[in-house]
């Protein structure tokens, strides 16, 4: 659900994803020097980190982090 | 550890949307030194960047009549909207844009013209998505603005009487900020309590907030996006009867290009019941017990298809293309209203801090306001349209920008008293410091659950609004002082709850005081309008931590004929009516 994977071997360290989120859920990783998901829960699934990377590294769920239940059903 | 680090600017501008680039820009242009600030990276967060691009253009030389457009927003807006606002952001909309062009903003295009959108009489000219943000942090760049991603600022700085900077943290190192500024304008957005439907998490009424706390002038809490009056109030909807694999899952909804979150699009509206009947007001039907709402997609016109098809087009439909789902293969479409949204404000200046003059100042001398954060009234009760809310930010950016720089010209840098500066500091660094407390997603869950079903503030009643504010109340005196941050990007979590839980409060206060229905605050015990006893706004302030609401009336000569009957002042009637 929601971000779950930005691929280890496609990243290249760029940082583009880390500002693409606007909620701070992407952050570097000061050893591998790559983008790490560090706060999931926040991502609200507005895709901008799938849609910048240039290598296509990120990957969202369209499931959100919360279950929604519907009023009537 | 965690620094602090003290930073003497001239222009002290929070947020780096629409609103705020404009006025650093504006205000580095007549010479101030500016900085702008803004708790995420600006050129890419904040709602400006969300928003589509569609930016409202007013101009004679297109054919535009003032007096029609004028009208609409008149009715639209149902008498609240303040005329002197209207007319100035219409008339200064062409100028706005002709910025926007000059710095190199791209629109889309039809052929060899700029593609214009019409909204009933108003028209808009539509940015392309996603990169005209990163065009304004570029000219804020060039003009010499100094730039500050990932700050977010807590709280004011007041002495005798006057706002003199603010204090904030970073969000990545946790280092303490404390800005010295002559003068301040806040742009920092809309409100929301994180509501599942649209990725506008950032929303969390910032900048209304930290101005309340300060003491200005809070206005519009009662109207907020979607009415009961219409079928717009839709929050999710869903392909029936698709196929859609892994990915078919009961709250994993489409959500349609990103920008329209949940809604499917202003197009598509669910037209019939669960027993078939029609639908006029989503959110009403539910309240019945007649949900699920249907459209038939089959039934769609041609016509309909190649609007529907042409906004898509426009969008991208990477959420769709992730569910499995074909949205023009037809079938029906599943909507729900029963939990709706607290998004402020819909569309230009429907909430947010009050303004005192043209020039976006607040009661507060040293504060502006601009963009979503500035109440200039423009969009009332209702909504002033499609591309209101951006063209709105543009105008007030610019204004509240140079009403900023003028102010600082004619100001001395105050000397901070140092008392005043650390008891801001405790309060901003409590979350942080604590050894326990309550968890911050907690706490907005909590709001969430109290506030989001329909019957709080979609479907108003006296009883359940005061039953909700008397939780939100303890919220707010009990857990909001013990929120705890683990770490900084936890610190601003905090803060946002902090802001949502004033938010939530507010709107339940401004709902009870307006006993009538109008736009898009509809309460079932008072379901019409009542001219000319609420052709008023409301002002909602703290003293000594009394909240006090005043009412300040429409002018007279804005008001709609009362000669006229009740149905031709308002064609759109609530339900029950």
């Amino acid at each position: 659900m929601v971000i779950e994977r930005i691929d280890n071997d496609l990243c290249t360290g760029c940082g583009i994803c880390v500002n693409s989120c606007p909620m701070d859920v992407i952050r570097m990783d000061e050893e591998s020097k790559k983008a790490v998901i560090k706060y999931p829960e926040d991502c609200m699934l507005c895709l901008y980190c799938e849609y910048d990377c240039p290598v296509h590294a990120i990957y969202v769920s369209p499931v959100k982090a919360a279950p929604v239940v519907l009023p009537w059903g | 550890m965690a620094e602090e680090k003290v930073i003497e600017t001239g222009v002290l501008v929070i947020g780096g949307g629409m609103a705020g680039s404009f006025a650093a820009i504006k205000a580095r242009e007549l010479g101030c030194d500016v900085t702008l600030v803004d708790k995420g990276y600006i050129g890419k967060s904040g709602a400006t960047h969300f928003a589509g691009g569609d930016f409202m253009v007013f101009t004679p030389e297109w054919g535009h009549n003032l007096n029609a457009w004028k009208d609409q927003f008149n009715t639209r807006c149902e008498y609240l909207n303040n005329r002197k606002w209207c007319e100035i952001v219409l008339e200064e909309s062409y100028e706005r844009y002709q910025d926007l062009l000059s710095w190199g903003i791209k629109l889309y295009q039809e052929g060899n013209n700029v593609l214009v959108g019409r909204a009933g009489v108003t028209e808009y000219v539509s940015m392309v998505y996603r990169e005209y943000t990163p065009i304004l942090r570029k000219k804020a760049l060039e003009t010499g603005v100094r730039l500050l991603d990932r700050i977010m600022i807590s709280e004011l700085l007041k002495q005798e009487g006057k706002v003199v900077g603010a204090v904030g943290f970073h969000t990545i190192d946790g280092n303490l900020y404390v800005f010295k500024a002559k003068v301040t304008v806040i742009a920092a957005g809309g409100a929301s309590l994180k509501e599942g439907n649209r990725p506008i998490h950032y929303a969390t009424s910032d900048g209304e907030a930290m101005a309340y706390r300060a003491g200005a002038e809070i206005t519009g809490k009662e109207f907020k996006f979607g009415s009961a009056g219409r079928s717009r109030a839709v929050l999710m909807a869903k392909k029936e009867g698709s196929e859609v694999g892994e990915f078919q899952v009961k709250d994993g909804w489409a959500r349609f290009p990103a920008f329209r979150g949940g809604l499917v699009g202003p197009m598509v509206k669910p037209t019939f019941n669960a027993e078939g009947g029609p639908v006029f007001s989503a959110v009403w039907e539910a309240h019945c017990g007649r949900e699920p709402l249907y459209v038939d997609l089959d039934a769609y016109t041609p016509e309909q298809r190649s609007e529907y098809q042409r906004q898509f087009n426009r969008m991208g439909t990477r959420e769709l293309d992730k569910l499995g789902i074909d949205i023009f293969e037809g079938g029906k479409l599943k909507f729900s209203a029963g939990s709706i949204e607290t998004a402020q404000p819909i569309g230009g200046g429907a909430s947010g801090i009050w303004p005192i003059d043209d020039n976006c100042a607040t009661s507060l001398p040293g504060l502006y306001a601009a963009g979503d954060s500035c109440a200039t009234m423009l969009s009332g009760a209702g909504y002033a349209g499609l591309g209101s809310a951006l063209c709105h930010a543009a105008v007030t950016g610019t204004r509240a920008g140079l009403g900023a720089a003028h102010y600082a010209l004619k100001t001395k840098q105050v000397k901070i008293n140092q008392e005043e500066l650390n008891k801001i500091k405790n309060i901003v660094l409590t979350p942080i410091q604590r050894k326990g407390g309550f968890s911050p997603s907690w706490v907005t869950q909590l709001l969430q659950n109290i506030i989001v079903p329909y019957f709080i503030l979609h479907i108003k009643q006296g009883e359940r609004l005061r039953a909700a504010l008397t939780l939100v109340e303890f919220l707010n005196s009990h857990l909001v002082p013990k929120l705890k941050a683990e770490d900084p990007h936890g610190w601003r979590t905090a803060e946002e709850t902090k802001n949502m839980a004033l938010h939530a409060e507010l709107m339940l206060r401004a709902s009870i005081f307006r006993t009538e229905s109008r736009g898009s605050h509809f309460r079932e015990d008072y379901p019409r309008r009542d001219d000319p006893k609420w052709l008023v706004w409301l002002k909602i302030h703290q003293e000594e931590n009394e909240v006090k609401i005043l009412k300040e009336p429409v002018p007279k000569e804005w008001w709609p004929d009362l000669s006229k009957p009740y149905e031709e002042r308002y064609p759109i009637m609530f339900p029950g009516e």
